[in-house]
């Protein structure tokens, strides 16, 4: 970026310094006017060749929407903008800088296919009628269910739709799923048996509102940064309470007035036991529950065994700590409960979220501004990705397949009867290849060689299939395994909308054209589709919207030209645009209107420490990478923080183990084994290590187990046990000094603005805020 | 059955000059440069010709020779030493213009402001310029005598 902007900004060195002294010795007689002039002059010619494009942030959930600016194909900056409706003028690291892999080398610019042991460059219509052929003959030997798709929660939700359409309307079958079941499946489905929608039940100003957070198996400050300044400012400078429970104490953690430790996988037995002793006390919101949720009774009695005497034997939390939390969340006016990955990669994952949701609905905290359940959405768009239909057992807008009622519309939108048996999902695919049913498989963007859990496994299993399509931006290590690959685009290079995690669909525009020989994904699905001899005639992807505002009811009022600027849409959204921002105001979204509380019981998490594998294995972000890295790795800025993955070991089992900052390590497991280095941390307690799932070779998925929650088929990958090996080598610590977790944050409560506000002196400004800046 | 394969991407092409040429062209042509720049080159033999026309006849020659000429002398006056007097020019300008329109100055009043020191010192670098340039011109008459005498040699 630097050095591209300005006319002269790119000059060399000696150039630029010299002319700078001569506008410095200018200076002293010509006044600064004419340099103003210049200056001015000089940026309205900027103004021509710089193009600013608003767009959407493809990396967290927090969905923060921002102009890019780009002069050529060059990115120049991402500059924020007030009206943003998630972020205002913030962004994080990733967002800000993350840009360099859509430039990358790396990206693939022609379709290849597999020849002979090796890959061959072809045209896109050779490839195309290559991939319909394929799959087309394999429908025809082995039936529709023989083929099955995996969408991206990368791309938009008008290619999402496409992926689900191509699935069902042309193959015939249901067989079709996105990340959300290696995330936050279970948060979908613990909250459609308590509450209706699958999905936060209020917007992040909700969250910023409410008296107290609980946040439950989420490092926010790393996983979704911006919404976590929100809440620290929240906490700093107007007193909100917040609760943290997380296995290391990390930043959010240290910001929180009570954080609880419990022991590896044991959240639900805390939550059930708070939930038990706030019916005990009678503090629970009667009034809320008798106007408008059911089985409290079932609920009551479901609880017994969640006594304080239980859940501190079995979480390693003190009674009176319990009673605290208890205390905290019944005595509140409004709660809001935020939980993530480490709540939901557990074989109980989906159990737990069903006891976050209804420790919830006992203390009234649903459906009045400050409250409500808030699952957070890891990717930008896996929220859309579910909502428009890329499920195995959903057609968008949460149509459930088997139900003749629900399919009606969209076999009358689409001409033709579809299948109403639920299909494969990510998890039930891999297993389907193992056993020989499922032949064939077309990937759109993701990385499932790498983030599936026991990926070895799954590598081993794509070998197999009689046909495998790949549709990304990367030769990724899911690529490795294709018979086809097709170059799709990032989200800089098309239009189309994203959901983030409060349901806000929002637009990104085309900021680069694609790159030569790409194409935007919804273009390939479409032309794909004409391949196969299926008319879709969508001329952009606002066609698309188009068509899927006019079958489901929940999206009947999106559109593009609501969607300009900084506008979006929370959906629900009525057909005159009138979206939900606050979900459940008037009534839960179920049969009656009402909530139920749904019972549930606690598993023991599996893979546990043995004698062999003596320490708990957990895995989660870094700030500076996304996911498994694939575009970060590939972003200079972020790579210089960190470059690889490493190993954290609490200070006194490193010291047993006669272990140092750097050393390298072999890390092992019952399903593999990774080579890595040591960073010596006391946010993890004795017995206990942790690994970032962002990697360039040494995956945590190489050491995590095919276990999986049994209602929604999320795997357990936070229940892991390991031993580490000392390997007699050290390098340099694999975090440099230079990134902030060696820096020292500013112990300033604030900058204590009120205080300026309340002079008799001051004077609002005349434009409110800063508009993010001019050129 | 696919066994993992590898493969390396061939980069796609880098924007080269002829793409900023491109853009640049597009850019003349919506700014209306490029029309302008038509019109100037289509007719350059009428426009240039008649620009050396100007250039070339008594008055252009002066407006060259004059302007070479006071580049030199500037270049060689250190700019700091100008700027005293090229600001008083400019304040004084401005306070003489206060004065358009009102009855002239009586000449007790014209003396009175003789006796201003400032104004003193600036009367004196006028004379001091004057004496220079005044050595100048005999200078130039100087060499113009010499010159002639080689001339007349020649
Ligand atoms: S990664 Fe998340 S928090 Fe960071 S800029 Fe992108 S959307 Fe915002």
């Amino acid at each position: 970026m630097i050095g591209e902007a300005g006319h002269f900004t790119g000059a060399p060195k000696p150039v630029l310094r010299k002319s700078i002294d001569l506008v410095k010795y200018a200076e002293t007689f010509t006044g600064l006017g004419p340099l103003f002039a210049t200056s001015k002059a000089e940026a309205a010619m900027r103004d021509e060749t710089i193009k600013r494009t608003k767009t959407v942030c493809t990396y967290c959930g927090v969905g923060c929407a921002f102009e890019v600016w780009t002069k050529g194909r060059h990115i120049l900056k991402v500059q924020p903008h007030k009206d943003a409706p998630a972020n205002g003028i913030s962004t994080c690291v990733k967002g800000k800088f993350g840009w360099d892999f859509v430039n990358s080398d790396e990206r693939l610019v022609n379709p290849i296919i597999r020849r002979d042991g090796k890959f061959d460059m072809v045209e896109w219509d050779e490839a195309l009628e290559y991939t319909a052929k394929r799959l087309r003959a394999i429908v025809d030997e082995h039936g529709p269910d023989s083929v099955a798709f995996i969408s991206s929660s990368k791309i938009t939700n008008e290619e999402c739709y496409l992926v689900q359409k191509l699935a069902r309307a042309v193959f015939g079958t249901n067989n079709v799923d996105n990340c959300a079941r290696y995330c936050q499946s279970p948060a979908s489905k613990g909250l459609s048996r308590t509450v209706g929608y699958g999905a936060d039940a209020g917007s992040m100003d909700d969250i910023t509102k409410a008296e107290l957070v609980f946040i439950v198996g989420s490092n926010t400050a790393v996983s979704h940064p911006v919404l976590a300044a929100r809440i620290k400012r929240q906490v700093k400078v107007h007193g909100q309470r917040l609760i943290v429970s997380d296995l290391r104490s990390h930043e959010m953690a240290d910001r929180a007035q009570i954080f609880l430790q419990p022991n590896p996988g044991t959240d639900l037995v805390w939550i059930n036991a708070v939930a038990k002793y706030i019916l005990d006390q009678g503090w629970e919101d009667r009034d809320f529950i008798e106007r408008r949720v059911k089985d409290l009774e079932k609920y009551r009695d479901s609880l017994q065994k969640f006594t304080l005497e239980f859940a501190a034997a079995r979480t390693g939390l003190t009674k009176e700590t319990l009673k605290q939390v208890a205390k905290e969340i019944a005595s509140a006016k409004t709660v809001c409960g935020l939980w993530a990955m480490g709540v939901t990669q557990h074989m109980g994952g989906t159990d737990c979220c069903t006891a976050i949701s209804n420790l919830l609905l006992l203390t009234g905290n649903f459906g009045k501004p400050g409250t409500g359940a808030y699952p957070l959405r890891g990717h930008n768009n896996v929220q859309g990705s579910c909502d428009f239909g890329a499920l195995y057992n959903y057609l968008p807008g949460y149509a459930s397949v088997g139900s003749d009622e629900a399919r009606k519309p969209f076999e009358d939108a689409w001409g033709m009867k579809l299948p109403s048996a639920k299909g494969l999902n990510n998890k039930t695919m891999i297993d389907a290849i193992e056993e020989g049913t499922l032949k064939a498989l077309y990937v759109v963007g993701e990385e499932l060689a790498l983030v599936d859990s026991n990926a070895r496994r799954v590598q081993e299993q794509l070998e197999k299939l009689e046909f495998f399509a790949v549709q990304e931006i990367f030769f990724s290590t899911t690529a490795r395994f294709a018979d086809v690959v097709l170059p799709g685009t990032p989200s800089l290079e098309k239009e189309g909308t994203f959901v983030n995690t409060e349901r806000r669909v929002q637009l990104l525009n085309e900021a680069l054209p694609p790159l030569k020989g790409c194409r935007p994904d919804w273009k390939i699905l479409r032309d794909l589709a004409r391949h196969l001899g299926h008319d879709w005639n969508y001329e952009s992807p606002s066609d698309i919207m188009d068509e899927v505002a006019g079958i489901v009811p929940e999206f009947a009022g999106i559109r593009y030209d609501r969607l300009k600027g900084y506008n979006s849409l929370c959906w629900p959204v009525d057909k005159d645009g009138n979206d939900t921002p606050l979900l459940y105001e008037e009534k839960f979204h179920t049969a009656d209107g009402k909530a139920a509380f749904f019972p549930v019981d606690f598993a023991e998490p599996v893979n546990q420490p043995d004698e062999e594998y003596p320490q708990h294995l957990n895995n989660g972000r870094v700030l500076e990478h996304f996911h498994e890295g694939n575009m970060t790795f590939r972003v200079k800025g972020c790579v210089e923080k960190i470059h690889e993955a490493f190993v954290e070991m609490n200070p006194a089992d490193a010291n047993e183990q006669g272990l140092e900052e750097g050393d390298w390590v072999e890390v092992r497991s019952p399903f593999g084994k990774v080579t890595t280095q040591i960073v010596v941390s006391d946010s993890l307690r004795s017995g206990e290590l942790y690994m970032p799932i962002c990697s360039t070779e040494q995956r945590v998925n190489h050491l995590t187990s095919t276990k999986a929650d049994p209602v929604v088929d999320t795997p357990a990958y936070k229940e892991m046990s390991a031993s580490v090996k000392k390997l007699g080598r050290r390098s340099a610590s694999p975090i440099p000094k230079s990134n902030p977790r060696n820096g020292k944050p500013t112990p300033l409560r604030s900058v204590r603005v009120e205080d300026k506000w309340r002079r008799d002196d001051y004077h609002d400004p005349e434009t409110s805020r800063p508009d993010g800046g001019n050129v | 059955m696919a066994e993992e394969l590898s493969y390396t991407t061939e980069p796609a092409p880098k924007p080269t000059a002829r793409d900023e040429l491109e853009g640049l062209i597009e850019t003349l042509s919506e700014s209306g440069t490029l029309r302008a720049l038509q019109g100037f080159t289509g007719q350059f033999a009428g426009v240039s010709g008649a620009a050396l026309e100007h250039l070339t006849g008594p008055a252009g020659r002066r407006l060259i020779g004059s302007v070479a000429l006071l580049a030199e002398v500037l270049s060689n006056v250190p700019a700091e030493k100008l700027e005293g007097v090229a600001s008083g020019f400019g304040k004084g300008t401005e306070r003489a213009s206060e004065m358009l329109g009102k009855e002239p100055p009586g000449t007790l009043q014209v003396l009175k402001l003789a006796r201003d020191p400032d104004v003193r010192r600036a009367m004196a670098s006028i004379l001091i310029i004057l004496k220079s340039i005044g050595e100048g011109l005999g200078e130039g008459d100087r060499s113009r005598g010499q010159q002639d005498g080689i001339a007349t040699s020649l």
